[in-house]
């Protein structure tokens, strides 16, 4: 009797599992949703209002096969004016016959007018919360142009214009340094801290090229590309200045975050082009009477790129003194900056103060209060050092034997 | 008592029970208080917990044939301790309901917002009700499966973290004193060390008593080791305020894995653990209910009360409270000195009271 009842009761129990675990209430059909793969805000059409710009793919033509000329464009994009970022996404339902779907969401633009202005704090939450958009999305901002703009341009190499921002990010970011892709929870994280400022890269379009570097196929649209910038500056949540991308290497340098650069040193009167493979900052605080200073110690280890002029790369002494100059070029490289950011800016973009509340957190709780006017006064030492190790495939530059006329 | 499982079964369900739900939960309420020195609390609060965990075998090893309610009624005499039972009867369904309540959240809120709570209440108590009529034979051998599958969801997690974390947000260390470890440290005490007490129902089922202190304290403490690392690993991915704002931080965390740009959105191993443990503490706070409300009425077999009190914690998991802010307020203030008094106070009572009683016989 028992084992009948409980024999009934697992089949009952399976079945109703049944039910319940394909999750059949939250389902979403594949044909029924739109992958967006950008998200951007503009300023709206009036003040209170804000515009939501999405980039949505086109599957039929996305997976078309290389060589099928398609004649529809891989993907869309469209906006929608909102008094909240939430509500506008909503008034999408107005132009597009599917539901939104974020999860595949590559990159989030914020238009540089807009994060001047009103701020982006009121934007931030919105994606901070929802389950569908993840923490670690890059988020750029569109200099001086509407993020509409910006993402209805096509990109030649990638099919989807957002996701070939997002790779124009890191590659400049890995191979020259000079950016950096920014992920939404380190904003929030920087926000909240009590003394760093945001620092967000930003991109804009380059003036239309000229025709004839495109094949005769492409049409006009897609004759101009996307440049990556420096750093857009904040205080707080707004945009005070732009650290142009000459500038924006030593900002890296500064924070610890190079990965690959090229170092241009001047050398007996030529130029010579130091390769850097990896940098090592060290930053370390330190309080004299109540005044902190900063040192910054950067290890750089690289190799010669390009030897220029009568340059005998066999002696150990030519490469010290390239080790020098490198050190020379960096270090005045980094305090320019440094000057910039402290007298121009006037924000700790550089997390100056986290590095003393980790190091020195008793002095931190008198500093704290007054942190805004002791950074513009904070005393910074660099302090750089340089390794070369290979010269590549030659040792003497040929311009040694070069005839001299 | 037919029933037997042996000591590894149990050192089993304690893991799989302290872990439960404090794998989701346990970061954002210790951080709250104590910010980057919230592992420190983690590790106190588990050192703590293996005190109190020290308490309740004590106390059951003293009388080596009788369960927790019979204990009451021989301590506290026959009424006041049934009615002290009684309590213990309601701490555990209680949490039963609180726990189903935790877990629906998190499907609920991560997964499907659409659909109404109720779904995922009846499949957790389709689960309950099957588990608990089969008995704590079936339980056992089920966890001892399943466990090893969490606990790999788990370490894997921690392991695929630890090229992102940034070793150096936990410092400074100590920056303001003593007070806010110890202030992060109460709330783990509450939820989930003192919540051991459900396994003084569970500890007069294994075979051999011998080992029994050794194995139930190392498994208490190798649950809290685990629970250090996520606590650790989540303030060194996220950072301290993230911590504090996010309702499923950990969750969180594993969202952020990315190796290789091929090796991402993992974030489903931790939720495979977080269902498979909560569904464990679960199971085994019902289960000790269910017993002990037999107990406290004399009933001849606790099977016949089960369908009833299905139907009660299922209720309860969504009447008790409201919405998801009286979730977390109710469990940040008022469950710490609730559980603490039925997990540590009364047992070390108890203990006390079998002393005294000891001495004059």
């Amino acid at each position: 009797m028992k084992v009948k009842f409980l024999k009934l009761l697992m089949i009952i129990s399976s079945l109703t599992s049944l039910i319940f675990l394909p999750g059949c209430w939250d389902r979403t059909e594949l044909n029924e949703l739109s992958i967006v793969t950008g998200l951007g805000v503009d300023p709206g059409p009036t003040e209170s209002e804000i515009t939501v710009v999405y980039q949505i793919v086109n599957p039929s033509a996305a997976s078309g096969t290389q060589g099928v000329s398609s004649t529809m464009t891989p993907f869309m994009t469209l906006h929608t004016s909102g008094k909240t970022i939430y509500a506008a996404i909503r008034k999408s339902s107005r132009e597009v016959s599917r539901k939104l779907y974020f999860g595949h969401l590559q990159v989030i633009l914020i238009n540089s007018e807009l994060a001047e202005k009103s701020g982006i704090k009121d934007l931030l939450d919105m994606m901070y919360r929802d389950p569908e958009i993840r923490e670690d999305i890059p988020v750029a901002i569109t200099k001086g142009q509407k993020v509409d703009h910006v993402l209805s341009n096509q990109s030649i190499l990638e099919s989807n214009n957002a996701l070939s921002i997002l790779k124009h990010l890191d590659n400049t970011y890995e191979t020259e340094s000079c950016s950096r892709p920014v992920e939404l929870r380190e904003i929030i994280n920087t926000l909240t801290s009590p003394s760093a400022e945001v620092v967000l890269p930003y991109i804009a379009l380059s003036p239309y090229i000229s025709k004839s570097q495109l094949s005769e196929t492409q049409d006009s649209s897609q004759a101009s590309v996307i440049k990556a910038g420096g750093f857009a500056i904040f205080n707080n949540d707004k945009i005070v200045g732009y650290l142009e991308i000459k500038d924006a290497r030593a900002l890296n340098f500064i924070t610890d975050h190079i990965e690959k650069t090229v170092i241009v040193v001047p050398y007996k009167a030529n130029k010579q082009s130091i390769d850097l493979i990896s940098s090592k900052t060290k930053r370390k605080a330190s309080i004299k009477y109540g005044k902190p200073r900063i040192d910054l110690e950067i290890e750089i280890q690289a190799n010669v790129g390009e030897a220029n002029g009568p340059i005998d790369l066999t002696k150990v002494s030519t490469l010290a003194d390239l080790e020098k100059a490198t050190n020379r070029t960096v270090k005045k490289e980094v305090e320019d900056v440094l000057g910039k950011i402290q007298k121009e800016f006037k924000v700790d973009a550089f997390r100056f103060g986290e590095v003393i509340e980790r190091q020195h957190p008793k002095d931190w709780k008198t500093l704290k209060d007054n942190w805004e006017k002791e950074f513009v006064d904070l005393e910074v030492h660099v302090n750089v050092n340089t390794k070369i190790n290979d010269i590549g495939m030659k040792n003497k530059s040929f311009q040694l034997e070069m005839k001299k006329k | 008592m037919k029933e037997k499982i042996s000591s590894i079964q149990l050192a089993f369900l304690v893991i799989n029970f302290t872990i439960g739900s404090a794998l989701i939960f346990l970061p954002s309420s210790i951080v709250n208080h104590s910010k980057q020195d919230g592992w420190i609390s983690a590790i106190l609060s588990s050192l703590i917990g293996a005190v109190f965990a020290f308490i309740i075998v004590s106390l059951i090893k003293r009388f080596p044939n009788k369960n927790f309610m019979e204990i009451l009624e021989f301590l506290l005499g026959k009424w006041f301790g049934r009615l002290i039972g009684l309590f213990y009867s309601w701490f555990f369904i209680h949490l039963a309901a609180l726990v189903l309540r935790n877990g629906v959240e998190f499907v609920k809120i991560n997964f499907m917002p659409n659909t109404p709570m109720a779904v995922f209440s009846l499949a957790f108590g389709i689960i309950i009700l099957y588990t608990s009529l089969s008995g704590i034979e079936v339980i056992s051998r089920v966890n001892d499966i399943i466990l090893p599958i969490s606990l790999i969801g788990i370490w894997l997690t921690i392991i695929l973290m630890l090229p992102i974390i940034e070793p150096d947000k936990i410092s400074p260390i100590l920056a303001n004193g003593i007070k806010p470890i110890l202030r992060g440290t109460y709330p783990a005490l509450g939820f989930p060390f003192a919540e051991l007490v459900i396994f003084t129902m569970i500890i007069p089922f294994v075979n051999k008593q011998k080992n029994i202190t050794k194995i139930f304290v190392g498994s208490q403490l190798f649950a809290g080791i685990t629970l250090f690392f996520i606590v650790l690993i989540t303030i060194m991915v996220l950072n301290i305020y993230p911590t504090e704002i996010s309702l499923f931080a950990p969750f969180n965390v594993a969202r952020l894995i990315s190796i290789g740009d091929f090796l991402s959105r993992l974030e489903i191993l931790i939720s495979m653990s977080f269902i498979i443990s909560i569904g464990t503490k679960l199971t085994i706070s019902f289960y000790a209910g269910t017993l002990a409300i037999a107990q406290v009425f004399q009933l001849m077999d606790y099977r016949s009360i089960i369908i009833p009190l299905v139907i009660i914690t299922v209720s309860f998991s969504f009447l008790l409270e409201e919405d998801i802010a009286e979730v977390i307020s109710f469990a940040s203030t008022t469950w710490t000195p609730y559980s603490f008094l039925i997990g540590v106070l009364i047992p070390l009572l108890l203990l006390g009271i079998s002393f005294i009683k000891n001495d004059k016989s």
